[in-house]
């Protein structure tokens, strides 16, 4: 295993940029669609208060980090 | 000049009432979309962002974004959970990083121009994180001594037997009670503070300029003049209150993790 | 036989005595503090945390007397 000098070019500025939008993009992209879906779920059972669209905004908030968390982090 | 400045304080609320300067409507007329939440969520953004691409590729001589958030870490893990909790400390440091962190995050929303409102001016987000907080200190407690050992170590102190009526009473409301609450109310409190002195000394210039009156005048750009020093004070007390927020909340995990006196 | 009718807030007098014992509190807080690291400077880092704490936990104190007088106040008609 000496000998295994892999050519990675490791310092690249730009796939952390990359890791950064990506994160962003799970959280808007949880929010919004279960909150969507939340919102759905609203209309078809005319829940009071829009309780719907709250949960499901917070399921989707909840998901993304997850989704995150297991995919970016260490 | 006066007649100038008056258009200024034509329609300035004043007095600030806190229906109008605390509870912006909600967006679109949502009911949970509000300012509050979208800063909610920028903070959470932006905490997940900077800690993700600074700690992605550490290096062993630090870039300075890595230097910045190994920083912010340590301050919390040696200076806070090392210190108070012990032993056992570092195995919390990361949920009173975020804790700090976020805290900070939130408070500083108070002085950011355009947003200007601090989501922990509203009573709900302190007692959220006063509410864990307190279940982590219940359950560290609970599983290192049991449930009812647990309470029984918290509330009976060394002290002879004819004053343990008056104590007893007075630990358990201490810690079932006293602990979460003061927590959540010392957050909310500075920060509501904060911002109606904010809003007393901006809005108080406008009317003072606008009153017609020389010598009022004056005292509105003396007023306004307190309003930047008071601006600087919050953001000292923003992350006043985030350090002391996180450090008895490690004060109260270090007493649950005493052993038996 | 009234002399004077004084009409108001005695929400705003409740959260004025209530500053008075925190204010006291702080200026113990902060002459203990000033006095430990007069005598011994090396010794100012070790105790700083509880000079925050100290403060934070008296100033607490005050700021409920503020909340409450918001919350348990009766605008004068």
């Amino acid at each position: 295993m000496a000998g295994d000098q892999s050519p990675q070019k490791r310092p690249d500025p730009q796939s952390d940029a990359n890791a950064g939008w990506t994160a962003v993009g799970y959280l808007i992209a949880g929010i919004g669609v279960w909150g969507g879906i939340g919102w759905l779920v609203d209309r078809w059972l005319d829940v009071p208060m829009h309780f719907g669209t709250l949960i499901g905004m917070l399921v989707g908030m909840a998901g993304a980090v997850y989704l995150i968390v297991k995919t970016m982090g260490t | 000049m006066s007649l100038q400045l008056a258009p200024l304080a034509a329609d300035v609320p004043w007095p600030p009432s806190v229906e109008e300067a605390f509870f912006p409507p909600g967006v679109a007329g949502s009911l949970w979309v509000t300012k509050f939440s979208i800063m909610v969520w920028l903070a959470v953004a932006v905490i997940i962002v900077f800690f993700l691409v600074t700690q992605r590729n550490p290096k062993l001589v630090p870039t300075k974004a890595q230097w910045l958030s190994e920083s912010i870490y340590s301050f919390v893990r040696n200076g806070i959970t090392k210190e108070v909790i012990g032993h056992e400390g570092p195995r919390f440091a990361p949920y009173l990083t975020t804790l700090f962190v976020f805290i900070s995050f939130i408070n500083l929303f108070a002085i950011v121009p355009g947003f200007q409102i601090s989501p922990s001016s509203h009573i709900a987000f302190p007692t959220v994180l006063a509410l864990i907080s307190f279940l982590i200190y219940w359950y560290q407690g609970a599983k290192k001594h049991g449930f009812w050992s647990y309470i029984k170590t918290s509330i009976v102190l060394p002290a002879p037997w004819w004053v343990q009526p008056i104590l007893l009473p007075i630990e358990l409301a201490q810690i079932l009670l006293i602990r979460p609450v003061t927590l959540a109310v010392r957050l909310f409190a500075n920060l509501f503070a904060g911002h109606l002195i904010l809003l007393v000394f901006t809005l108080g210039g406008f009317v003072l300029m606008g009153s017609g009156n020389i010598g009022l005048a004056a005292v509105g750009v003396i007023s306004w003049g307190m309003s930047i020093v008071m601006t600087l004070f919050e953001a000292g007390v923003a992350l006043l209150q985030a350090y002391v927020f996180v450090l008895l909340s490690a004060s109260y995990v270090q007493s649950s993790l005493a052993d038996e006196h | 036989m009234a002399l004077a009718e004084i009409t108001g807030d005695i929400s705003s007098i409740g959260y004025g005595l209530a500053a008075i014992g925190p204010g006291i509190g702080v200026g113990i807080v902060f002459a203990a503090y000033i006095q430990a690291t007069a005598r011994q400077p090396e010794s100012a880092g070790l105790t700083r945390p509880y000079l925050f704490m100290g403060f934070a936990l008296s100033e607490a104190l005050a700021l409920f007397g503020l909340v409450l007088a918001f919350v348990f106040s009766n605008p004068a008609a």
